[in-house]
């Protein structure tokens, strides 16, 4: 009689026991999330400096302005403690870039300070164009930037530039630049410049030298988003098809009769 | 039945030539698909490893790959279908036989082991 009783009252005690770890074990993420949402996040501060849609070329972003107050809050807010060699910008230049998809969605934001330390991750805090987290471009988006060399003082004067990947020059440009002019800003329409959409992370170098200036070097990824299957897409695909037929019907090994 | 064995043998072909060059638009559609699904990053390097993928894998395939069997029948087998037929040799007519011969006994050749008849007996004075 004694173990007849006993077992059903264990099982409840059991049953008890494990209901209220799965609560407790439901009820600690919310706590945590709860506790989070409280603390405010460092970085709202930067992502509410960012605009939050595609500017046109009429309406450029007011870049010294903007740029005081990112040096500002990124000094205050961001912490990029672990500089590897993913990417790097050295030499007296700096700015900032701002990438929009192609609905004028923000899709990354990128914050070099003029030092020698790489860019930062506007949106992530993270180091910018690393190969972990390379800077994201949409094919079809656009970029607005703004930069400086330097960001007091005289510019590059009969200075030259270089843009690399894999040691392949991409680009090529220079300006005798007679007015000393130091910063510069603009939009980059890709929409309009690309001859066709295509996705790709490459590791671009960028090397700016002039006559009165130290140089300022660039290296990072950056990521272009663009349609798998688009004409660069469905090429490699034709290609690829093409290729496995070749193998599969003309070079197949083969018997034949003996003579 | 020996000589027709060997004539219906198959030989084994390979073609690594071949393989190799339809491996290249393999390997380059391969890189460049790669890359455009941002499975790989742009760079020299990894355009050459793939595109070298591609053709290492065509040469493999044509050299290694399941064999295509043998097209028609085999030359044996081709051999005996009558294609040209000689005309028949000649036979040489055979020699006339003796008449004595002929008059023997044509049907048993054998030769005879039974003894001479006796021969006739004279009656004595008629």
């Amino acid at each position: 009689m004694k173990s007849t009783k006993g077992k059903p009252m264990r099982r409840r005690y059991r049953a008890l026991i494990v209901l209220l770890a799965l609560g407790a074990a439901a009820a600690l993420p919310v706590s945590v999330g709860l506790a989070a949402a409280q603390e405010p996040d460092p970085l709202d501060e930067i992502r509410a400096l960012i605009p939050p849609g595609a500017p046109g070329e009429d309406d450029l972003v007011p870049g010294d302005g903007l740029y005081g107050q990112l040096a500002e809050a990124v000094g205050l807010s961001t912490d990029v403690a672990d500089f590897g060699s993913g990417s790097q910008l050295t030499g007296p230049c700096g700015g900032f870039a701002f990438s929009y998809d192609n609905d004028g969605e923000i899709l990354d934001a990128a914050f070099d300070a003029g030092d020698d330390n790489p860019p930062v991750d506007l949106l992530s805090g993270e180091q910018a164009f690393t190969s972990s987290n390379p800077f994201k471009v949409d094919s079809s988006g656009v970029v607005a930037y703004f930069g400086f060399m330097p960001l007091e003082g005289d510019g590059p004067e009969d200075h030259s530039w270089e843009i690399k990947t894999s040691g392949i020059s991409l680009d090529t440009g220079g300006d005798p630049n007679n007015n000393f002019k130091n910063r510069n800003r603009g939009i980059v329409d890709l929409e309009n410049d690309l001859p066709f959409k295509f996705s790709a992370k490459v590791k671009v170098e960028g090397l700016l030298t002039s006559q009165n200036l130290a140089p300022c070097f660039g290296q990072g990824h950056v990521e272009m988003i663009g349609p798998l299957f688009g004409p660069v897409g469905v090429a490699a695909t034709a290609l690829m098809l093409g290729g496995f037929m070749g193998l599969l019907f003309n070079s197949r090994p083969a018997y034949t009769w003996k003579a | 039945m020996e000589g027709v064995t060997q004539m219906s043998e198959s030989d084994r072909k390979i073609h690594p030539i071949a393989g190799g060059l339809w491996g290249l638009p393999l390997g380059i559609g391969l890189a460049v698909f790669a890359i455009n699904a941002r499975w790989v990053s742009l760079s020299i390097v990894s355009l050459v490893v793939l595109i070298l993928v591609g053709v290492v894998f065509g040469i493999i395939w044509s050299s290694f790959g399941p064999a295509k069997k043998p097209k028609g029948a085999p030359p044996a087998a081709a051999e005996a279908e009558p294609t040209f037929v000689p005309e028949p040799e000649p036979v040489p007519e055979p020699e006339p036989a003796p008449v004595a011969a002929e008059t023997a006994d044509p049907v048993d050749s054998s030769p005879n082991l039974d003894p001479p008849p006796p021969p006739p007996t004279d009656p004595g004075g008629v």
